[in-house]
């Protein structure tokens, strides 16, 4: 880049941009960090200092009632369960689509393309989607929170969009050889897409760990709540403040014991959000790079 | 590979020679397309058969005689819901909030990516790009989570502050009053880092020289940006507000959803929170479903309105 005078201006404009954009770090690091130290505080401590930086005294015993009952364990099995099948799920089947979809001799190529194109703008709409899940019989069972969701027409486009830039003669010195279309996705395809791949599978598997409303459409079976209703029912559908401090009364734990709603819903939100938060920063660095090729492509 | 029939060994063939090619190619293909084909089948399964359903909307759903055997009664549901005040209530709120959120969201990414594309230390950049794109993974479930604990008046961060101070606890969550500024701002908050992954791509793919003879023509930092960087973005600027105006409609229902209560119905009620209601809550499948065609419906006139307009300009359009 060429050098150029920096002017007074220029550096106080960079002095304000640093700033600028470190508070709006912060505003996005804040809520995170209250909600972490409010789980691990009890009440007292809490209502004593308004904002807490660092806990005077470590308290788990928010967390510690979660996993009394069993329902946490239900719901983090079920939640790990449907993330990872159905990530790979619709992985697979979003991947064979777009492979497919990517080859321009394919004959009926555009008619799906314009199939799945319309589905983007257009949708029978809740009420008869709701319908159908019922009179598919797939009420109450865990298959509805995987099976409807194989597809994702924006995944399967970066992804299309990625595979029609792979050099044809890949593929086709793969044929010469012998080898038929499934072989040449599977083999060849797919291992040099890694990075996209795994950036779409990340994309899926947080939309998956993040599902809560079919399950409040529906599930009834509290066996097949995922961590997120499970969270949403302790926040929102909760009997009003004193509900879950009554309920641990009943559980044995008593007064002294220092425990107080909001503590124990947001240790709730801590383990609904603490995989993705985790496993966050080490990702960033692929998606990143991942969206800006399916974003350029695209 | 196509083998052209001379038809040596019969006066006319029996297939056609056009039609053999067409069956040899998709022999040929036929991996592909047993790969498309759970894809297409759930495209098919899932957004297609659901819009058979649409016909609800026309009828007057019997429980005892199911979607088929209900009895017509062409448009009455949509002049029934018209009059509702529900209805207009989230209609006009289904407006306000989105275009609310074009108004205040959209640029946001764009300003967001300008400054980022600014910093000149590598580190930091790579830090606050870590921070600000976190909001986008977590739910509305948890973003409401986070939003509470600082909000609630009665144990809300906030409201600690405030009564340290001798102030009385401010009613933010549940008021009418604050109710479309925190949808704004929680939008905001959880999609601007996001949203300006794209417009960081587009300006990396400017071309350098383009800076490089600017500086020398004498341009500060500034005129750079308007003149150079900003007109770079031009295309994803339009192709990504027509891409938000053709879900207008929508106005983000998850968000509500978590956010809203009865006592914000008022001003944050919207179409499809409003569906929810009336249909799988309260069972009215047929006047759900004619308000969802009716968003629908709508929706595809704005969206082709938008993308008019667009091309009028002398942009390219979405189709």
């Amino acid at each position: 880049m060429a050098a150029y005078k920096r002017s007074l201006g220029d550096l106080i404009f960079d002095v304000f941009n640093i700033v600028f954009l470190g508070i709006i770090s912060l505003t996005m690091i804040f809520p995170i960090w209250n909600v972490i130290m409010t789980s691990l505080v009890d009440v007292g401590e809490y209502y004593s200092r308004p904002f807490i930086l660092w806990p005077k005294e470590l308290y788990t015993m928010s967390y510690r009632y979660i996993f009394i009952d069993n329902q946490i364990y239900n719901s983090i099995l079920i939640t790990v369960f449907t993330t990872v099948v159905g990530t790979l799920y619709a992985l697979v089947i979003t991947t064979m689509l777009a492979y497919g979809l990517s080859k321009k001799y394919l004959i009926g190529r555009n008619f799906f393309l314009i199939l799945i194109f319309i589905t983007m703008y257009f949708s029978g709409g809740m009420i008869p989607y709701y319908l159908l899940i019922k009179n598919l019989h797939l009420m109450d069972k865990l298959a509805v929170l995987i099976i409807p969701a194989g597809v994702s027409t924006w995944n399967f486009l970066v992804i299309k969009s990625f595979f029609s830039q792979i050099p044809e003669s890949l593929e086709e010195s793969a044929k010469i050889d012998g080898a038929n279309d499934f072989i040449v996705l599977f083999r060849i395809i797919m291992p040099i897409s890694l990075p996209l791949l795994a950036t779409m599978a990340l994309f899926w598997g947080v939309s998956f760990w993040n599902t809560w409303f079919p399950v409040m459409l529906y599930i009834r079976n509290p066996k097949f709540y995922t961590l997120q209703y499970l969270l949403r029912r302790m926040l929102v559908d909760s009997a009003g403040n004193g509900a879950m401090e009554t309920l641990s009364r009943q559980a044995g734990i008593g007064v002294k014991d220092k425990l107080f709603d909001e503590g124990i819903k947001m240790s709730m939100v801590v383990i609904a959000t603490l995989p993705i938060v985790i496993i966050y920063p080490f990702l960033q660095k692929y998606f990143a790079k991942g969206v800006m090729i399916g974003s350029i492509k695209g | 590979m196509d083998v052209i029939k001379t038809g040596m060994k019969r006066n006319t063939p029996l297939i056609s020679d056009s039609n053999n090619r067409l069956f040899k190619k998709i022999y040929r293909d036929r991996f592909l397309y047993m790969m498309i084909l759970p894809g297409i089948a759930l495209y098919i399964l899932f957004s297609y058969v659901p819009m058979y359903g649409i016909i609800l909307a026309f009828k007057k759903y019997m429980i005892n005689k199911g979607i088929w055997g209900s009895p017509w009664n062409g448009l009455s549901n949509f002049s029934f819901i018209m009059g509702k005040a529900d209805f207009i209530t989230a209609f006009k709120n289904t407006f306000i909030i989105s275009f609310g959120k074009l108004v205040f969201g959209f640029p946001a990414p764009i300003i967001l990516a300008l400054l980022l594309n600014e910093l000149r230390n590598r580190y930091y950049k790579r830090t606050i790009q870590t921070i600000i794109y976190l909001p986008h993974f977590l739910s509305w479930v948890i973003v409401y989570g986070l939003f509470f604990n600082i909000f609630s008046s009665s144990i809300g961060v906030l409201s600690k502050f405030l009564i340290s101070f001798g102030q009385e606890p401010a009613a933010i969550l549940g008021n009418p009053k604050y109710f479309r500024t925190i949808i704004y701002a929680t939008s905001i908050w959880k999609g601007m880092g996001w949203g300006s992954i794209i417009y960081l791509a587009a300006i990396m793919g400017i071309d350098p020289s383009l800076f490089e003879s600017a500086i020398i023509d004498g341009a500060n930092r500034f005129k750079q940006m308007i003149y150079i960087t900003l007109p770079s973005l031009k295309y994803a600027v339009i192709l990504l507000f027509i891409l938000d105006l053709g879900h207008v409609m929508d106005a983000g229902f998850d968000q509500i959803f978590n956010f809203y209560s009865v006592s914000t119905y008022s001003v944050g009620d919207i179409i499809d929170t409003y569906v929810y209601r009336l249909g799988i809550v309260s069972g009215r499948f047929d006047l759900s479903t004619a308000v969802g065609v009716f968003k629908s419906v709508l929706n595809f006139i704005l969206l082709l309105t938008a993308n008019k307009v667009v091309k009028l300009f002398g942009e390219e359009g979405l189709f």
